[in-house]
């Protein structure tokens, strides 16, 4: 088990372009800390540096108090599970997960003990002697899984492990890695770009976005107080509503937009537009005094229990997240007035897309 | 070797598919003459067309190569020439074979040199006019000389001992000493002989050891150069690092304008007293047996020995034989040619008996063995001797052939009562009609493949049946088989057994796929890492050898494989090393083949590799990586198993390949030490080509290596399957 802590990490390519630059990260031993952002945002890039396939062009990388930016792979300590699984397709399972025992020269009746008590955490007892081709996508992942605990490394590492399986086995495998890291209690760093994934999860969730890290928080952290509107709206699903809005008084107005301005927010430290965000479960039919947005519905996706409205106040779209019973009878083209839940509003700076927080400075 | 059997059996094949054969009164002539002979010939073909109007003349220039077998193939099946100008030395077999007619007596043989007249005779009677003849001479650089021409062995050493205090790095006098024909002039001068008054094949006498032991002499004090081929002699001849030169007429054509030089007869032998004597080399004019024409051939053939001397002569500069061309007075002779008729006024005719060629591989063999100082003069004509008597042995008696056609007999009405059964079962007529479009693509195809594969197969196959003796195939069974598998004609040990052979044959493939596997596999290896710059410019590099001819780089090699003038020992040298005589010892010599072969072989394994890296994702290493592995282990446990799948085939491929890889053994250490480090079809070929024409001999032995590759192959295959 590892505590890890970057400081001032960059990578850059020989052909000078950057990847990365100024990640400065501390995971605590034991934690399960994911790294989320969209494609080409360096998540990957920062994965594979811990590990030691990327050479660290920046800063340091040091775990349990040791600079580790020259050490090799093998010697870090470190193990890791690919987003392909990148199984050895030549050999049978139990060699598969053995064979970082077997070039450590671990005793054969030790080795046994391991893989079988591996696999049977992992439910991989009677395929053991089976070739990775003849394995499903799930049972796949589970033996890339069982090679990286086998040896108990102080640190897991996880690159897109679930992206190649299908949306059940996803879910299922997501509760069963939970289950894992809480009984093996090992240092864990995950990448995904799926924020569902990453929200249930993490620890605590790095966000990272053109090679920078635009927040670090736990998942309640970055759901309930984003820093930026680019976190707001990556996290969380269906994503959130921003509408620009102009202060006028104590309120935040456009046309057919009318919401309270929160509390402690002087309008004359605004500037002229500002963007409110509101997410979709926070928009409603019925009458509450959080304000109020007249917009013509466009289309209703039905989920069962509740609906998605798409809709239209001018050129702004609007998307409500309302229950089922409530959007029967909407139609194309009908007039439509939401009202937002009291308090609900996160403000942005229309510019630079902070958060503008109330009494703090903005 | 299997293609020149297979067009053995293609020429093999019914007359009446080849050929336009021209109107009946067209006599048609062929000759293997070029430039300024050719156009010579021509003129004295168009001279006699105008005065015989009535036997217009074909002319056909065959090139030389495949001159013998083309007339030993075409005339007996009547699509071979009336007339054809070859030299003397196979008149015997072409006599006993049938191939040429005697030519009327009473002609007046007397206008002729008498030795070109003895070397057209056979059994008493004229078989051919002689046209023109040569012989070796004595070519000098009378400014690198720089003193009177030798007239005698005493003389000669004595000018090379002067010229030797002068200038190190340059050479006395030079000749392809490790060729019998060039060393034959010695072998009479010191009184010695080649066959015995029977005819028999003679070369364990004292004289002819004295001759070897005068040579080895020679190159012992440096007054040679060592291993002399013919470039190597032209150069220095040229670039005058040697005073003088033993060569034949041909020798004109490769010297460097500007080089002034003299020819001069042989010198005498001191101890005897004898001169030198060159073979003579008498191209004649000869009838063949099926002309359809005779007295127009006869005619024909006689024109262009006595009307056709003089512009021969002149304009072309041949040597002829009619004597009284020579006293033309109005037309100068060019001095060169003078020279050349008088360095030949001692030659004698090359023994025209089939024996004599069985001589030359043995005797030359025997040669380079003394030169190189691995045999004394002795011991090496004693072992040239139980060479030709192995190669001139008794042909196996001919067996009944009625128990094998019966058994063929068995056999195919077995095979045609199988696949009628199977017809009619799977109903594959009518499927076949069905897809007759499919057939239809296919024909061509098959039917080529059937020309061109499977029926030279089959007369290959045949072939191995039977014994070759002048023309004609008898059938003996067994016979060759069991006389290669028991190597009953000589120790297993002997480079001559197949046994020994299969050994050599089996380490050679070993260690060369070995070497093609590790280094192209280590270079793709390289070539791969991201480090690498400009790795495009070096894979095109890498895979030039490949693209390179492989006989060019075969000679390159034996060139840099040279005792005294090759880069391997300059580097050896250059290091402060003995230069080794690769060619002296078993292990150097295999070696230098091996060296060659890998250089041409290990482009198509990189080529392989690269190809198949490409399918291997490289998180596999990665994984590994993490996993602990360290380069070394990553390769063995993980990208080696998974480079096997395409490495595997390319292996079985290249163990084929090597096997047969005739050129590198042929080119570069062409067998020696003494035929040690020939492989079986390098062997196969000596056996038909240079040992008697012993085509059932050799065709067995293409059956056998057919054989031991076909077990090779099913053997691999299973391994494959069992890995896969």
């Amino acid at each position: 088990m590892a505590e890890l802590k970057l400081r001032g990490v960059g990578k850059v390519y020989d052909g000078g372009v950057r990847v990365l630059s100024g990640i400065d990260l501390d995971v605590a031993d034991g934690e399960f800390l994911v790294l989320v952002g969209p494609s080409g945002c360096g998540k990957s890039t920062l994965l594979r540096m811990i590990a030691g396939l990327e050479h660290i062009t920046e800063g340091t990388l040091e775990i349990d108090g040791r600079v580790v930016n020259d050490v090799a792979p093998k010697d870090r300590d470190v193990a890791m599970v690919f987003q392909s699984y990148a199984l050895y397709p030549h050999m049978t399972v139990r060699q598969n997960m053995g064979f970082s025992l077997q070039i450590r020269r671990t005793a054969a009746a030790e080795m046994d003990a391991k893989v079988e008590e591996a696999a049977r955490m992992l439910g991989l007892s009677g395929l053991l002697d089976r070739l990775p081709r003849e394995l499903s996508g799930g049972q796949r992942q589970r033996v890339a899984i069982g090679r990286a605990i086998v040896r108990r490394p102080r640190v897991f590492l996880f690159d897109e492990p679930l992206s190649n399986l299908d949306a059940n086995l996803r879910g299922q495998m997501r509760v069963e890695l939970k289950a894992l890291h809480r009984d093996l209690g090992t240092t864990m760093i995950y990448v995904t770009h799926d924020q569902i994934e990453a929200m249930t999860l993490a620890d605590r969730i790095c966000l990272l976005e053109g090679g920078h890290a635009r927040q670090v928080d736990t998942p309640s952290g970055l759901y309930d107080r984003p820093d930026s509107r680019f976190v707001a709206s990556f996290i969380g699903s269906p994503p959130m509503n921003f509408l620009p809005l102009a202060p006028a008084g104590n309120r935040l107005t456009a046309a057919g937009i009318s919401i309270p301005m929160p509390a402690g927010l002087p309008s004359d430290r605004l500037r002229a537009t500002v963007d409110v965000g509101l997410r979709p479960h926070e928009l409603g039919l019925a009458e509450t005094d959080g304000g109020s947005i007249d917009a013509t519905v466009d289309l209703i996706e039905m989920l069962g229990w509740d609906a998605l409205v798409h809709a239209r106040c001018g050129d702004v779209p609007v998307l409500a997240q309302i229950e089922a019973h409530g959007a029967a009878g909407l139609e194309h083209g009908a007039p439509i007035r939401f009202w937002a839940a009291p308090g609900a509003a996160k403000l942005f700076d229309h510019e630079t897309g902070r958060a503008i927080k109330g009494g703090g400075a903005a | 070797m299997l293609m020149a059997l297979v067009f053995a059996a293609l020429l093999a094949v019914p007359p009446g598919v080849r050929g336009d054969a021209p109107a009946p009164a067209t006599l048609r002539l062929w000759h293997s003459y070029r430039g300024a002979e050719r156009d010579a010939v021509e003129r004295v073909v168009a001279e006699f067309a105008r005065i015989h109007p009535e036997w217009p003349v074909e002319l056909l220039a065959v090139p030389y190569e495949a001159f013998a077998n083309k007339l030993t193939s075409a005339i007996p099946r009547g699509n071979g020439p009336d007339v054809f100008i070859a030299a003397h030395e196979r008149l015997g077999d072409w006599v006993e074979s049938g191939l040429i007619a005697g030519l009327p007596e009473g002609d007046p043989w007397s206008g002729f040199f008498p030795a070109t007249v003895e070397a057209v005779t056979w059994k008493g009677r004229q078989f051919g006019y002689p046209l023109a003849f040569k012989s070796l001479a004595l070519f000098v650089r009378d400014d690198v000389l720089g003193g009177p021409v030798p007239g005698d062995t005493d003389s000669l050493q004595a000018a090379c001992r002067r010229m030797a205090a002068g200038r190190p790095g340059n050479f006395c006098i030079a000749w392809e000493a490790g060729s019998f024909y060039h060393h034959a002039p010695w072998v009479f001068g010191f009184g010695g002989g080649i066959l015995d008054k029977d005819g028999k094949p003679r070369l364990d006498r004292p004289e002819n050891a004295a001759s070897v032991a005068f040579v080895t002499g020679l190159t012992k004090d440096g007054h040679m150069p060592q291993e002399p081929t013919s470039a190597l002699i032209t150069q220095l001849f040229n670039e005058g690092r040697v005073a003088m030169a033993v060569n034949g007429p041909w020798f004109l054509g490769e010297l460097a304008p500007g080089v002034k030089y003299s020819v001069h007869p042989l010198p005498r032998v001191s101890s005897t007293g004898l001169p030198a004597t060159p073979f003579l080399t008498v191209d004649a004019a000869m009838v063949s047996s099926k002309s359809t024409v005779p007295e127009a051939a006869g005619a024909l053939a006689r024109f262009l020995a006595v009307e056709g001397a003089a512009p021969r002569l002149v304009d072309a500069r041949q040597v002829v034989a009619l004597a009284s061309a020579w006293d033309l007075t109005d037309v100068a002779v060019d001095p060169i040619v003078v020279q050349f008729r008088e360095a030949a006024a001692a030659a004698i005719p090359m023994p025209n008996v089939p024996v004599m060629r069985a001589v030359w591989e043995p005797a030359s063999q025997a040669l380079r063995a003394a030169l190189r100082g691995a045999a004394e003069p002795e011991a090496a004509m004693e072992s040239a001797m139980q060479r030709i008597e192995i190669a001139t042995r008794p042909r196996p008696a001919a067996a009944n052939p009625l128990f094998a056609l019966a058994g063929l007999a068995i056999l195919g009405i077995a095979a045609l009562v199988w696949a009628a059964r199977r017809f009619r079962r799977d109903d594959t007529w009518s499927r076949m009609r069905a897809s007759s479009h499919a057939y239809a693509f296919l024909a061509p195809a098959a039917v080529a493949t059937g020309v061109l594969v499977f029926v030279p197969f089959a007369v290959g196959t045949g072939v191995a049946f039977f014994s070759h003796h002048q023309g004609e195939f008898t059938y003996v069974g067994l016979a060759n088989f069991i006389n290669i598998l028991g190597s009953t004609d000589y120790a297993v040990t002997e480079p001559l057994s197949f046994w020994f052979t299969l050994g050599v044959t089996v380490m050679w493939t070993v260690v060369n796929v070995f070497m093609h596997v590790s280094i192209g596999v280590a270079l793709a290896l390289v070539l791969r890492r991201p480090w690498m710059k400009l790795r495009g410019v070096y894979r095109v590099l890498l895979i030039v050898p490949w693209a390179v001819p492989s006989y060019i780089t075969a000679l390159i090699w034996k060139g840099m494989f040279h005792k005294q003038f090759g880069a391997v020992n300059g580097l050896l040298v250059w290091l402060g090393l003995e230069p080794v005589s690769w060619f002296s010892h078993f292990w150097t010599s295999f070696a230098a083949n091996v060296a060659t072969n890998t250089w041409l072989g290990f482009p198509f394994m990189m080529v392989v590799t690269l190809g198949a890296l490409q399918s291997i994702p490289g998180e596999l290493e990665e994984a590994a990586e993490m996993d602990g592995a360290t380069a070394v282990q990553r390769f063995f446990s993980i990208t080696l198993p998974l480079l096997k799948p395409a490495l595997l085939p390319a292996i079985v491929l290249g163990g084929v390949w090597t096997f047969n890889m005739f050129n590198i053994i042929f080119l570069v250490s062409g067998g020696e030490p003494g035929g040690s480090t020939e492989i079986l079809i390098s062997e196969a070929y000596r056996w038909a080509f240079s040992r008697q024409e012993q085509y059932g001999y050799a065709a067995a032995y293409a059956t056998l290596i057919f054989l031991f590759l076909l077990a090779w192959s099913l053997a691999a295959g299973r391994l494959q399957r069992r890995t896969a």
